[in-house]
């Protein structure tokens, strides 16, 4: 009965060793995953907010990007294809101030995290569903983002619109006249 | 004993083979409202490809929200709409599943679908065609078929 006690307590301690070490020194890919929920969350606002808590979270917003971004989003005249990290806080507080949104609930879901072989560089396909007020505007979108490790931190690199459905240019006519 | 046995095989069921779907939205009314709930059967195309008239689950990146749409064109056909209907390389298509009237006239231009894409829609065609959400979509999207 002792012996079984010790091996349990045993295991118990070499769990808790295993799982303080995961915690603290996560794979590349838990990382990343990690870090993507915290970009949501951060991006994620409820209510009303004072000017200093809009700037913060913006400020926050900024961190998870590298100081140069290439986008390639669709539709393509919506931003700039070179931003910096400035213009993104920027843009994050011009979201977070619009009037008509009260609340606002980011998540990236279904991270797919391909390495490369240095292991300080990263693709990540994630889907981003956002809800404004509710689920009555919801906004879904994939999107395929560069990451590289930058001061120690997985950082945005490159963001770029994933088509689900390809659409073929499509030719509108007026028929059976 | 029991409980977790039933437990396990829930889990292997409901996460390898019947998806769980909670539909959104008016793109496939009236055949499925906006609010249902229904299952994906991810080993429907385990013995053969996907089929005209089927309606399938398209991923995103994972399977936490995805598509539901009808595939109307298979791969290296031509898919367009005249007057609402649906032509498919140059021959009009009956879609019996259609309760909606359609006024869309939209011809894809010089499009024929790739060796692995499949074409999916609604069901619900009197909403504005840039408003609905229709496409190829690559087989590895397709999810599975819906089951109910």
């Amino acid at each position: 009965m002792k012996r079984l006690s010790r091996t349990l307590a045993v295991l118990t301690l070499l769990g808790g060793a295993v799982w303080l070490w995961l915690h603290f020194y996560p794979s590349p890919e838990t990382a990343i995953r990690r870090q993507l929920q915290r970009l949501g969350a951060t991006a994620t606002f409820a209510g009303r907010e004072s000017l200093l808590a809009r700037g913060l979270a913006a400020q926050k917003f900024g961190d998870f990007f590298a100081p140069q971004v290439h986008l390639q989003l669709e539709p393509r005249n919506l931003l700039d294809e070179e931003v910096t990290r400035q213009d993104l806080i920027e843009l994050m507080v011009r979201i977070r101030s619009l009037p008509g949104v009260q609340a606002f609930k980011v998540r990236l879901l279904d991270p797919v995290v391909t390495l490369a072989a240095d292991r300080e560089h990263a693709r990540v396909e994630v889907t981003v569903n956002a809800e404004s007020s509710g689920e009555r505007h919801r906004f879904v979108q994939e999107l395929e983002l560069g990451m590289a490790r930058i001061e120690g931190e997985w950082r945005i690199t490159t963001v770029a619109t994933v088509r689900v459905l390809n659409r073929a240019p499509a030719v509108f006519f007026m028929a059976s006249q | 004993m029991r409980a977790g046995g039933v437990a396990a095989l829930a889990l292997v069921v409901f996460k390898f083979w019947l998806l769980p779907i909670r539909l959104e939205g008016a793109s496939m009314e009236p055949t499925y409202k906006s609010g249902s709930v229904n299952f994906i059967n991810r080993l429907a195309y385990w013995r053969h490809e996907p089929q005209r008239g089927d309606v399938v689950g398209v991923r995103y990146s994972g399977h936490s929200i995805m598509l539901l749409k009808r595939i109307v064109g298979l791969p290296g056909e031509t898919v367009e709409f005249v007057d609402g209907q649906l032509w498919i390389n140059g021959r009009r298509l009956p879609e019996p599943y259609l309760h909606y009237e359609s006024r869309w006239n939209v011809r894809p231009e010089h499009y024929r679908l790739g060796p692995d894409e499949y074409y999916v829609v609604g069901d619900n065609r009197s909403m504005p065609y840039e408003l609905h959400e229709k496409g190829a979509a690559r087989r590895e999207r397709i999810v599975g078929r819906v089951l109910l």
